[in-house]
């Protein structure tokens, strides 16, 4: 196959699917950018015309668009944190599974493989304060007195945090897992006829050559976490300042069909998880480079 | 000796928290569903169904169109994943094998769809759908997350691509066969289990979306699992049981799916990762 038979046939091969992206993806996405710069709202939609920068002056004043960023903010970097710290620990336990691998693998992905709507419904019915699994069992060890309020106000966050841990923790340990595969032997057997302790290993050893790894688990994690919605949605409905900002912008485009607006704080969303996946990502190249 | 049965004994004490950790919340939603609706208001709460029973899933089955929403959530699930396929895999494969141009600039295409927020696109899809009178109908559906899946399957693909031989389609080509020809009779069926993987990573997917299906249907009739599930609290006054039976239901298929598969999702999962 010459030059130019390959090139005709990888046009024909991308063809479909790019105009597919193009025609269903690129007019959402360019529209969001579009309607950023308009005033738009469907309950006035004979007042439709260009706003200029007036949504985005908007924006810069919205303490609940700042507060909202606030709450995705620490959503995000605690139970990103949490996930890595106990995904590498749940890695570590299964690199050494000789035995009942597959068996443990599965129940591994269960929660990830669930639908979050269900995860979401399973933690509610645990954590509900009269009827809860969790407050009938601090009840009968004798640890509590009145029914904790797992979702309301003061742990609404925590509670929300703890059942997003149990949904994707076993994504990041897989992940994990697969790095911790990938680290040759010899390394190891080097570091023992060195009479290197365990810890000096896993500091010198595992946890640099797991270093990309850790930063892909993070960069897919992190962009997640920071669009949160299906599990606030069905745990609290973003009561509770648990509020982040997919569930922000849920709420002024089709509660108050202000398209205009929410198309602006679309678009900052988009930008803050550009900014973010780029700077893991040259993270990731720069720790990469120092290997 | 002793050192090392203690080491061994504490691998054992993680692996069970692993486990119960992960399927203790899937075990109590069971209890629930197979236990009266009236047990949830025991004090202390059993552990056990007690008695058990079944009214909980004749319940879900006699109200509420929830057979038909499993019914769209297969119908919705599969097309995804049938045309995901059908336009990734010819995509995948001339990214991986032959020299495309541009090649950077259309993977930046399909990253930045895969960042942008789901919740940022839905608007103008609804208006679009709206105008062409799909919604409540399949397409809906299948088209946006056909779109969502679009970039996992291409990256997905392209890894399992680039690891087969490139001698097979110089043999065919040599043989006097058509580069469409090769592709379809050699390397589509090697590259079986890799198209496997995604088919059953996208199937999840397809299966457990919320937030399109949410805004994209309106009616009962036409609702998937997942928001047949998170309206059903709106609907009663929380009927806990019922609620924990068609929870049950639903993750059927994604279990099946893990336990026939899971070594599959982990490939799917990793893959590429490892560079």
């Amino acid at each position: 196959m010459n030059a130019r038979q390959r090139a005709r046939l990888a046009f024909w091969l991308l063809a479909p699917a790019l105009t597919f992206v193009v025609v269903l993806g690129a007019f959402p996405v360019l529209s969001q950018f579009a309607l950023s710069f308009t005033k738009f709202n469907l309950k006035f939609a004979d007042e439709r015309g260009f706003a200029g920068l007036s949504n985005f002056a908007q924006l810069v004043s919205d303490g609940v668009f700042w507060q909202d960023l606030g709450h995705t903010a620490y959503f995000t970097v605690v139970s990103v944190g949490l996930e890595l710290v106990l995904g590498l620990a749940a890695a570590l336990v299964l690199n050494r599974v000789l035995r009942g691998r597959t068996a443990m693998n599965s129940s591994l992905m269960v929660p990830w493989a669930l639908p979050t709507v269900v995860a979401a419904t399973m933690w509610s019915l645990l954590l509900n304060d009269r009827i809860g699994l969790v407050n009938s069992v601090l009840e009968r060890l004798g640890l509590m007195g009145e029914p904790i309020v797992w979702l309301g106000p003061r742990l609404a966050m925590t509670s929300v945090i703890l059942a997003d841990v149990w949904k994707t923790t076993p994504f990041v340990a897989i992940i994990l897992l697969a790095g911790l595969k990938s680290i040759p032997n010899q390394y190891y057997e080097a570091a023992a006829l060195d009479g290197a302790g365990r810890w000096a290993v896993f500091r010198s050893i595992t946890l640099p050559l797991l270093k990309p790894f850790i930063a892909i688990a993070v960069l897919f994690r992190t962009m997640d976490a920071f669009r949160v919605f299906d599990l606030i949605w069905v745990l609290t409905g973003g009561a509770s300042r648990t509020e982040t900002l997919s569930i922000y912008i849920y709420r002024v485009l089709f509660r108050y069909g202000d398209l205009g607006y929410g198309s602006t704080m679309t678009v900052a969303l988009f930008v803050i998880v550009f900014v973010l996946s780029l700077g893991l990502i040259r993270f990731m190249r720069i720790s990469g480079e120092t290997r | 000796m002793r050192r090392f049965r203690g080491k061994t004994l504490w691998l054992w004490v993680a692996r069970g928290l692993l486990v119960v950790a992960c399927l203790f919340p899937l075990y109590w939603i069971l209890n629930v569903a197979l236990s009266s609706p009236n047990a949830l208001y025991k004090r202390p709460l059993d552990y056990f169904p007690n008695p058990a029973v079944s009214e909980n899933f004749r319940a879900v089955f006699e109200v509420n169109q929830f057979p038909r929403n499993i019914a769209n959530s297969f119908v919705v699930a599969s097309l995804t994943t049938l045309l995901t396929l059908a336009l990734g895999a010819p995509a995948a494969y001339a990214l991986a094998r032959l020299k495309v141009k541009r090649k950077n600039l259309i993977m930046a295409l399909f990253l930045g769809i895969a960042i942008f927020p789901a919740i940022g696109m839905i608007g103008p899809l609804y208006l679009g759908m709206a105008r062409l009178g799909l919604i409540n109908r399949y397409p809906a559906l299948v088209l946006p997350y056909t779109l969502l899946s679009l970039p996992l399957a291409v990256w997905i693909l392209t890894h399992f691509f680039s690891t087969l031989p490139t001698s097979l389609e110089d043999a065919a080509m040599v043989d006097g066969c058509t580069p469409a020809r090769a592709f379809f009779q050699i390397i589509l069926p090697l590259a079986a289990p890799g198209v496997f993987t995604a088919a059953v990573l996208i199937f999840i997917f397809a299966w457990n979306e919320f937030l399109f299906a949410l805004i994209l249907t309106s009616t009962p009739e036409s609702r998937t699992v997942p928001v047949a599930l998170a309206l059903f609290a709106g609907l009663h006054e929380l009927p806990w049981a019922t609620i924990a039976a068609a929870t049950v239901v639903s993750v059927l298929p994604v279990l099946a799916l893990v336990a026939l598969f899971q070594k599959r999702i982990v490939e799917g999962l990793t893959s590429g990762v490892e560079q």
